[in-house]
C-alpha cells in the first residue's frame, strides 16, 4: 500500500530534527509533512537562534572576562565550574583559534556533552581544527547515545583525517548511514564519501540494502554529485534480485521513486535490464506510481529509456499504467520523448495501447505539433512502425491530420512514399486520404506526384479508402489532375 | 486559535509574518502543538541556562565568581 503522504527524504529529515527538538513524536508533526524541508529546516532554525539568543550580551561580557585567564586553566573551569551547557555558550562568543587551544585540552566525553549545547555554525572553524582523535573519541560517545542528529550536525565540519578516524573506529556501517541522513549540510556528502576508501563505502552502501535501511541509502544517493550518484547506485545494483524487489517494494510503499530514478539514471545502463525486469516492477499500481512521481519531480526523460530493456510484457503493463494516468500525463511523457529523442521507445509502448488510449494519445495537444510530428514520423519511418502511427493519425482531431500531412509532404515526398508503403502493408489507405484531405489543395501538388508513380493496384486501393471516407472527390483534381 | 498560535509562535521566535508564512496552510492542531512544544523547549532551556549560571559561577573560585555574577547577572 503506498503512502503518497509521506514526504520526500529531506523534509523526512527535518522532520525528524524538529522533532528531536521539540521533544515530540514524530508522529504528531505529520501536519507539517506538506510544508518542505526547506520550511521546517528555516522553523528549527529560527528556534535554536532564538536559544542561542538568550542572554547572549552577558556570555560576550564573561567572554571577554575569560580572557584575562590562561587557557589550561580555563578548560579545568569548564569542566569544574561551567558545565557543558555554559561552555558550550561561551564557545560560541569565542575567537576560533583561542576556543580550539581550550577545546584540545578537553576530554572527549566533556566535548560530546557540550556539543548539543552550541552553535554549529559558530564552532565550524574550531572543530576542523581538533586533532582527528579527539573528535574521534568523542563522536564515539555520541555514536554509543544514539544521536545521529547531534553528529550529522557537526560532520561536514570534519577534517578529513577526523572523518577518516571516525569512519574507520565506526564499524557499524547503518551509524553512518544515519549520521549521512541527519547531515545537516549534504552539498558536503560528495566530499566526505572521496575521503572513505570505496570499499567502505561499497559496504556502507549495502549495509542500507541489508538492514532495511533503503531511505537512508537513496538519501546519499540523491544528495552527491553525478558521478558519485553512479557509482554509489551501480552498488546498489549489484545486489540480488530479492533485495532489489524490496526496494521496489520500499520505494513504492515510501513514495521514494524520486531518487531511485535519479539514480538509476547515472548508474550504468547495463543494470537496467536486471532492475525493470524484476518481479516487483510488474504491477500496474507500482509502475503507474512511478509514472506519477517521474511526472511530479520533472523525471519523464530519465524515466523513459528504462522503458527500453524491458520485456515485452512488462511493456504492455507499462504503457497501460502510463495512460491511465490522464492526458496530462500522456502529453509530458510525450515531451519526453520527443525532448530526449527516445521515440523509439514511446513507440514500442504505442503497440499495446488499446482503442481507448490510441484516442486519448491521438488527440492530445502535441500531436498537432508539426515539429514533434516531424521527429515522431521520421522515427517510425526509420524502425518500419508507420502502419502503426497510420492508426493514430487516423486517430487525430483535423489539426493534428494537417501537420502529419504536410511532414509527409517534405523533402519532396519522400516520407509519403514511405507512408504509402505502410499504408498498403496495414491497409491504412483511409488514414493517408483523410490527412491528406486536410491540407489545401495548392499544397497537393507533390502529393500527386508520388501518388502517379504507385502502381495501378495501389491507386485503385488509395481511391476506394478515399472515396469510402468521402475525400476523394477533394483529392482528385490534386492527385490525378496534372495526369490528365 | 491558528491566528493565536501563530501570533504566539512568531512573537516567541521574533519571526516576521513572511519567514513562517508556510505555517498558515497548516492545520490548527499542528500549528497549537509546535507552537506550545517550541515555547516550552525555549522556557525549559532558558531555565536550564538561568540554573546552569547559578551553579557554574557559584563554582568558580573567589574573585573569579564575583565577576563572573556581576557579568551574567
Amino acid at each position: 500500500m503506498t503512502d503518497q503522504a509521506l514526504p520526500d527524504l529531506e523534509t523526512r529529515a527535518e522532520l525528524a530534527k524538529l522533532a528531536a527538538l521539540l521533544y515530540l513524536p514524530e508522529e504528531r508533526l505529520t501536519g507539517l509533512r506538506g510544508s518542505g524541508a526547506a520550511n521546517i529546516r528555516r522553523l528549527r532554525r529560527r528556534i535554536l537562534e532564538t536559544a542561542f539568543e538568550d542572554r547572549r550580551e552577558r556570555f560576550r561580557r564573561l567572554e571577554r572576562l575569560t580572557r584575562l585567564l590562561p587557557q589550561g586553566m580555563l578548560a579545568r573551569l569548564a569542566q569544574s565550574a561551567f558545565g557543558p551547557l555554559l561552555s558550550g555558550r561561551l564557545v560560541g562568543e569565542m575567537n576560533a583559534i583561542r576556543a580550539f587551544k581550550i577545546a584540545k585540552r578537553l576530554p572527549p566525553g566533556f566535548l560530546a556533552d557540550t556539543a548539543m549545547h552550541v552553535d554549529p555554525d559558530k564552532v565550524r572553524p574550531i572543530i576542523q581544527r581538533l586533532p582527528a582523535e579527539l573528535i574521534r573519541d568523542a563522536a564515539l560517545i555520541l555514536v554509543e547515545r544514539k544521536d545521529y542528529i547531534t553528529l550529522g550536525r557537526f560532520a561536514d565540519a570534519l577534517s578529513a583525517p577526523a572523518i577518516r578516524a571516525v569512519v574507520a573506529a565506526v564499524d557499524d556501517d547503518a551509524v553512518l548511514l544515519h549520521i549521512a541522513f541527519y547531515m545537516e549540510e549534504k552539498s558536503q556528502l560528495s566530499r566526505i564519501l572521496r575521503m572513505i576508501d570505496n570499499d567502505r563505502v561499497a559496504r556502507i552502501m549495502r549495509a542500507g540494502t541489508e538492514q532495511n535501511l533503503w531511505p537512508e541509502a537513496l538519501s546519499v544517493i540523491d544528495n552527491v554529485d553525478d558521478d558519485l550518484r553512479g557509482r554509489l547506485a551501480n552498488i546498489m545494483a549489484e545486489q540480488d534480485e530479492a533485495t532489489l524487489n524490496g526496494l521496489v517494494g520500499v520505494a513504492h510503499a515510501q513514495n521514494l521513486w524520486g531518487p531511485v530514478l535519479r539514480g538509476m539514471a547515472r548508474m550504468n545502463p547495463k543494470y537496467h535490464r536486471k532492475i525493470v525486469n524484476l518481479p516487483a516492477v510488474r504491477d500496474e499500481t507500482v509502475l503507474g506510481d512511478l509514472v506519477n512521481t517521474a511526472y511530479r519531480e520533472g523525471l519523464l526523460e530519465a524515466a523513459l529509456p528504462l522503458a527500453r530493456p524491458m520485456r515485452r510484457e512488462w511493456q504492455r503493463v507499462v504503457a497501460h499504467a502510463a495512460l491511465a494516468q490522464g492526458p496530462e500525463v500522456a502529453e509530458a511523457a510525450m515531451w519526453a520523448a520527443h525532448n530526449a529523442d527516445q521515440w523509439d521507445v514511446a513507440i514500442d509502448l504505442f503497440e499495446y495501447t488499446d482503442d481507448a488510449e490510441r484516442n486519448m494519445i491521438a488527440r492530445l495537444p502535441i500531436a498537432a505539433n508539426k515539429h514533434v510530428l516531424e521527429s515522431l514520423i521520421a522515427t517510425a519511418a526509420r524502425t518500419g512502425r508507420l502502419g502503426l502511427l497510420l492508426d493514430f493519425v487516423e486517430r487525430m482531431e483535423t489539426g493534428g491530420q494537417r501537420s502529419a500531412a504536410q511532414v509527409s509532404l517534405a523533402n519532396d515526398g519522400d516520407l509519403l512514399e514511405s507512408i504509402l508503403d505502410a499504408a498498403r502493408d496495414t491497409g491504412g489507405w483511409a488514414a493517408v486520404a483523410v490527412a491528406l484531405s486536410s491540407v489545401e489543395a495548392d499544397d497537393l501538388g507533390q502529393a500527386g506526384e508520388v501518388y502517379r508513380r504507385q502502381s495501378a493496384d495501389d491507386q485503385a486501393a488509395f481511391q476506394a479508402a478515399a472515396r469510402d471516407r468521402g475525400v476523394w472527390d477533394q483529392l482528385a483534381p490534386a492527385l490525378e489532375g496534372a495526369a490528365a | 486559535m491558528s491566528q493565536n498560535a501563530m501570533q504566539a509562535l512568531q512573537q516567541r521566535l521574533g519571526a516576521g509574518a513572511d519567514e513562517l508564512a508556510f505555517l498558515e496552510f497548516v492545520d490548527d492542531d499542528t500549528l497549537a502543538i509546535v507552537s506550545d512544544a517550541a515555547g516550552r523547549e525555549l522556557d525549559a532551556r532558558h531555565d536550564a541556562l538561568t540554573t546552569a549560571i547559578t551553579e557554574g559561577v557559584s563554582a568558580l573560585p573567589g574573585m573569579l565568581g564575583s565577576l563572573a555574577r556581576r557579568v551574567l547577572a
